[in-house]
């Protein structure tokens, strides 16, 4: 998962702009300029924020709204809206992957306007890619100050800690450094680890849940029994003492820890869906064909637990950043500088709690904390709106 | 019409849903007048506002709805008139179910899950100032054996524990606990076998000849409706289209509507080995088509029934019918049924 | 089963074994039993792997002390060594199996052996000690934000689209959406530091240390003074969760067949929000309640050590610091002993409330 890291780089933002010409010249070539250059921009952005593979990412996304614009919206050769669903066995390859870039592309923008249907859910994204932003640009803007700096001690003052000032606009941490620094760099590392362990645990509970219920049976029991056998220890305090044994030497263990603690809610809830699923006739005449159990799993019943499984996955994520700061705060993770989580720490061992100049070491990883959680919170409801089609046809 | 023995007179009453894509007009400008004793079957497609238009005579509107003109006319026992339309919420708990009951659509969501059916029953009976509880028994363990049910079981019984027929016998039961002069049955049959069927509309008729209830009775099924009406109600898009005494409504048919019915319907359009269903589908309702809004539809469309909507004529005792072109929809049917039985099309 | 003519002894037999099977089925296909069975099952498993867990953190009870000796009294290795051996009545060369059947031996017996590190004090005597403290705390913050909840849920659902269901909404999503311990510092620094509206010094530990324990009003009032802030703190981490998930269980209760339905019956308002809407919306909340009940004992490590509240949690975490394997063993059995019991009367709980669901006879 090396690609997470991500900090704007230059070669990146020149793969990025190459990339962005793809949109561009499929929006000449069909008269859809403006879509063109927004995509030549977002194509830009995302190669300068995660290089290559953000560039390739968002040069498919981009140039498929492109073509569904030309083709869709356009009286083209195949224009109609019919004719895009219709199978015809006669075009050419090339007019075969046009058509399935401009479904996708058509895909992508009613999911954006579901996107933006709901208020809230769209404030949190918003504060998403806020976050993400900064980690990711902000670097770029603002240099780490790492070193203590004994000559910015205020005369009389007994310590390094200062309040927001002019130059430091969220003042300076107990060794005199400044903390908007720390916070524009502390987030990474907290957002891509919770991030992996997002993922991974839903990975594990719809791969594992899935099984479950579609085999049935002995491995059913098991799996079920796991499961239900993690739910009962308590997390946290297990987590403690994992924290100790493992010591924690990367990150991305840290991120599969997470994951394997948290995926039996989600399995349980995807079991019970699919078994539910698995009665309904379309399911059972899949099964009748024999068309294999990966083929049911992912064609047939994943599609309909889609809305469910990404809200979930927020919640993993959310969970595995609380438990990562947690451990932080209680000094069980390696203290590794900048990092939110570290900040908390340090600023309670070093008295910032009870300083009032001190305060904002502390307060500004919590509020970020704070906000970030919010929001993807908040997101869920947008991806609700996105992924249940029952909701995105209105009323 | 309005007589003396009128229990309920309904005058204009449109309703309106409001909705995401404007006003939804479930139910327009409908007329009728209910006689003490008499059963009025209200037919039409899914969806053209029957269900709505019985919540409106009960108030039970969501909140989304808006009653926008009429009047609906209650004549109790005493013979005082009452607009239910201006009743406080407390008058107006009193005159549901003491003076008109509803059994819904869809029984099997009606009564409250975790709730014994006796509890269900003392709470109806504490709510209209029926506070003897052994009496309220008695009287609901009689009823459920008019409606044959196990008294004893089904009083003790939860829902879940009952089948679907046994529930819509229970609401039958429980709509009539009160005697009420007005009872509306909103499909009490649909969803249920060919049997149960059978067996509630025979507890239905037994009981409205001893208890002698008028009654609303909503029904997708027309033999079901042309069984137990004495008066048929033709509903299109909110609309009454056409309305007459049973027999002249299945035999002689006037809009193209209520003859595209019963050719749709299996048992009426005798011998007939294709049945003929209506082209097309029912309008949008937020912006229903101008003229007679079934024009697009019918295949006797003329050009005024595009722009101007007929009008509800006499066109015979007790017999209205909106349409320019009923003498003609007469005549199409006749000839329908004077088709020889082995037709082939 | 006669049908086969058999061999006189063998059918004899086949007779004793399928009636004894019979018996056994019976009872395993009652429900306590099953239930019982199940929930020592897990309680087992999770003992046996903690304490295989435990013992493979680095270091160990002796080495912790012998290192903070080493550092704290500068007294070179072998002194502090030969001191704590004196102190402590652990041998960390025991084998592990050994360790391990002697402790399930104690189990067996009811008892949860001794604490390493705190003078050979019974673990059962240490966790009566401070599990008082987290059930009054985290016990008084559940109880508060689910009555708030559900009454605020309730009132949301059936007030929907309104100003206060708007603003109400936005409360428990921020509520819901912030870690707890996030409430704790924003209520310390901010509250406490910044505004200056309380003195934090009054409001930290589990009680004034002047006042002397007993039914007097002073050491009681105490006792609510210093909870204040952790169940502050959890009310409002998790009174968002409740509003929330009552006001959808309400809307959908409301949108309900047999609401309407009581209304065409002519029920009173009163009679048709409590006995009808309320009850039924309450269900699927019920489960939720008793399973976050089981989750009282564990649920508040930071929260305590933040404010330095002498509960359970933070008692844990220090014996992990010092790697006190019996009791760190015996909080986690307790913990889990207490989700087991809590998931056991979720389900009787549940099937109660709602006949649909009714396990067993009867
Ligand atoms: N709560 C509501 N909000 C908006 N529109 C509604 C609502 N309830 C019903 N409608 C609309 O009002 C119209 C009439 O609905 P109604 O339930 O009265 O039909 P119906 O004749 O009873 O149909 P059915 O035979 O299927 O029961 C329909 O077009 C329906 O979509
Ligand atoms: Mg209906």
């Amino acid at each position: 998962m090396g690609f997470l890291i991500a900090i704007a780089s230059l070669p990146g933002l020149i793969i990025g702009v190459l990339c962005g010409l793809v949109p561009l010249g499929m929006g000449l070539r069909h008269q859809q300029l403006k879509w063109g250059i927004i995509g030549l921009a977002l194509c830009a952005l995302a190669g300068f924020a995660f290089s290559l593979v953000g560039g390739l990412v968002m040069l498919l996304l981009t140039t498929a709204v492109v073509i569904s614009y030309a083709y869709v919206d356009r009286e083209d050769p195949f224009t109609s809206r019919a004719s895009l669903d219709a199978v015809n066995f006669e075009e050419s390859q090339l007019e075969f992957l046009m058509r399935q870039m401009a479904a996708l592309g058509r895909t992508i923008r009613q999911s954006m306007r579901a996107l933006m249907r709901n208020k809230a859910g769209f404030l949190g994204f918003i504060g998403i890619l806020f976050f993400v932003g900064v980690s990711v640009f902000g670097p770029l803007f603002i240099e780490y100050d790492g070193i203590t700096h004994v000559e910015r001690r205020l005369p009389g003052a007994r310590t390094l800690f200062q309040g927001p000032s002019d130059e430091h606009i969220l003042g300076l941490d107990w060794k005199g450094r400044d903390i908007l620094s720390h916070m524009v760099h502390g987030g990474r590392n907290l957002i891509i680890t919770s991030l992996e362990a997002g993922l991974i645990a839903t990975l594990i509970a719809v791969v594992v849940g899935a099984i479950a219920a579609m085999v049935g049976g002995l491995v059913d029991q098991i799996l079920s029994a796991i499961a239900n056998f993690i739910l009962t220890i308590p997390q946290f305090p297990l987590l403690l003492v994992l924290a100790s044994i493992l010591s924690f030497s990367s990150r991305f263990y840290m991120a599969l820890l997470f994951a394997a603690l948290s995926w039996p809610a989600l399995m349980r809830a995807v079991r019970a869906q699919v078994l539910s699923l698995r009665e309904r006739d379309y399911v059972q005449a899949a099964i009748a064909l024999d068309l294999g159990l990966p083929h049911i799993i992912i064609r047939e019943v994943l599609p309909n637990l889609m809305s469910y499984i990404v809200v979930n996955m927020i919640f993993s994520i959310r969970s595995a950043m609380y438990y990562i700061v947690g451990l932080v705060f209680l000094g069980l993770v390696p203290l590794k500088e900048p990092d939110w989580g570290v900040m908390i720490f340090t600023g309670r061992q070093q008295g910032a709690i009870f300083n009032p100049d001190g305060a904002s070491m502390i307060l500004s990883p919590v509020i970020a904390i704070a906000l970030f959680q919010l929001s993807l919170i908040l997101f869920t409801r947008s991806l609700e709106e996105v992924f249940n089609p029952r909701l995105r046809s209105g009323l | 019409m309005a007589g003396q023995d009128v229990v309920l007179s309904v005058q204009d009453l449109s309703i309106d849903y409001l909705t995401r894509r404007g006003r939804l007009q479930a139910v327009s400008h409908v007329s009728f007048d209910l006689h003490r004793g008499e059963t009025l079957a209200l037919i039409g497609e899914s969806g053209c506002g029957k269900s709505t238009l019985n919540f409106g005579l009960m108030r039970l509107l969501p909140k989304t709805a808006r009653t926008e003109a009429g009047k609906i006319v209650y004549t109790d026992r005493q013979n005082r008139s009452i607009n239910i339309l201006e009743l406080n919420p407390r008058a107006l708990r009193r005159f549901r179910w003491s003076e008109c009951a509803m059994v819904f659509q869809g029984a099997q969501n009606s009564l409250n899950p975790v709730i014994h059916v006796r509890d269900m029953i003392f709470d109806t009976a504490r709510a209209h100032g029926m506070n003897n509880r052994n009496e309220v028994r008695q009287r609901a363990l009689e009823l459920f054996r008019k409606v044959r049910l196990d008294p004893d079981r089904v009083f003790n019984a939860y829902p879940h524990e009952l089948s679907g027929g046994m529930r819509q016998r229970v609401l039958i039961a429980l709509g009539l606990l009160l005697n009420p002069q007005v009872v509306i049955f909103d499909e009490p049959t649909t969803a249920l076998d060919i049997l149960t069927q059978r067996s509630i509309l025979n507890v239905l008729r037994d009981l409205k000849e001893e208890l002698g209830f008028s009654s609303i009775f909503i029904s997708h099924d027309l033999a079901v409706a042309a069984e137990i009406a004495d008066t048929v109600a033709t509903m299109y898009a909110g609309e009454i289209v056409e309305m007459g005494p049973v027999n002249d409504i299945f035999y002689e048919p006037r809009h193209a509507y209520t003859l595209g019915l019963m050719e749709a319907s299996p048992r009426l359009s005798v011998g007939r080995e294709e049945l003929e269903g209506i082209p097309g589908s029912p309008p949008d309702l937020v912006e229903p088509p101008t003229g007679c809004k079934f024009h697009i539809r019918c295949p006797l469309a003329i050009e005024s029934c595009k722009t101007t909507p007929p009008q509800l004529e006499r066109v015979g005792a007790g017999h209205i019918v909106a349409c320019y072109k009923s003498n003609e929809v007469l005549e199409k049917g006749k000839a329908l049924r004077a088709l020889p039985a082995t037709h082939l099309s | 089963m006669g049908a086969v003519p058999l061999p006189v002894s063998m059918s004899k037999n086949m007779g004793l074994w399928s009636q004894v099977k019979k018996v056994l089925g019976g009872v395993y296909k009652s429900y306590t039993f099953r239930v019982t069975i199940q929930g020592f099952l897990t309680l087992w498993v999770v003992t046996t792997c903690t304490f295989y867990m435990i013992r493979k953190m680095p270091n160990n009870p002796i080495q912790v002390k012998i290192e903070e000796f080493q550092t704290k009294q500068n007294l070179p290795y072998e002194e502090a060594r030969a001191k704590v051996a004196g102190l402590y009545d652990y041998d960390p060369d025991a084998p592990f199996i050994e360790q391990y059947m002697d402790y399930m031996g104690d189990l067996a017996h009811g008892n949860l052996g001794k604490s390493i590190t705190t003078g050979r004090t019974p673990v059962s005597q240490q966790i009566t000690k401070y599990l008082p403290w987290t059930l009054f705390a985290v016990g008084m913050g559940l109880l508060i934000s689910f009555v708030m909840g559900v009454l605020a849920g309730a009132a949301m659902a059936y007030w929907r689209g309104s100003v206060f269901d708007n603003v109400m909404t936005a409360f428990a999503s921020i509520s819901y959406g912030i870690p707890d311990f996030v409430i704790a510092f924003m209520i310390l620094l901010i509250g406490g530091i910044q505004l200056e509206i309380f003195k934090v010094g009054d409001y930290i530990g589990g009680v004034d240390p002047q006042l002397k324990a007993g039914f007097n009003p002073d050491y009681i009032q105490s006792l609510f003074k210093h909870a204040l802030l952790p169940v502050t703190t959890y009310v409002l981490a998790s009174v968002g969760g409740w509003m929330l998930t009552m006001k959808s269980s309400t809307i959908s209760t409301l949108g309900e067949d047999y609401i309407t339905v009581a209304h065409a019956r002519g029920l009173s308002q009163r009679r048709i929000l409590f006995g009808y809407v309320g009850r039924n919306a309450m269900l699927p909340l019920m489960t939720r309640l008793a399973i976050s009940v089981g989750f009282i004992l564990s649920g508040s490590i930071i929260i305590e050590t933040i404010f330095i509240y002498p509960g359970l949690g933070k008692y844990l975490f220090e014996m992990i610091g010092r790697r006190d394997y019996t009791t760190i063993q015996g909080i986690f059995l307790v913990t889990s002993a207490a989700v087991v019991v809590s998931n056991i009367l979720a389900d009787l709980l549940f099937g109660v409330l709602d006949p649909r669901v009714r396990v067993g006879g009867k």
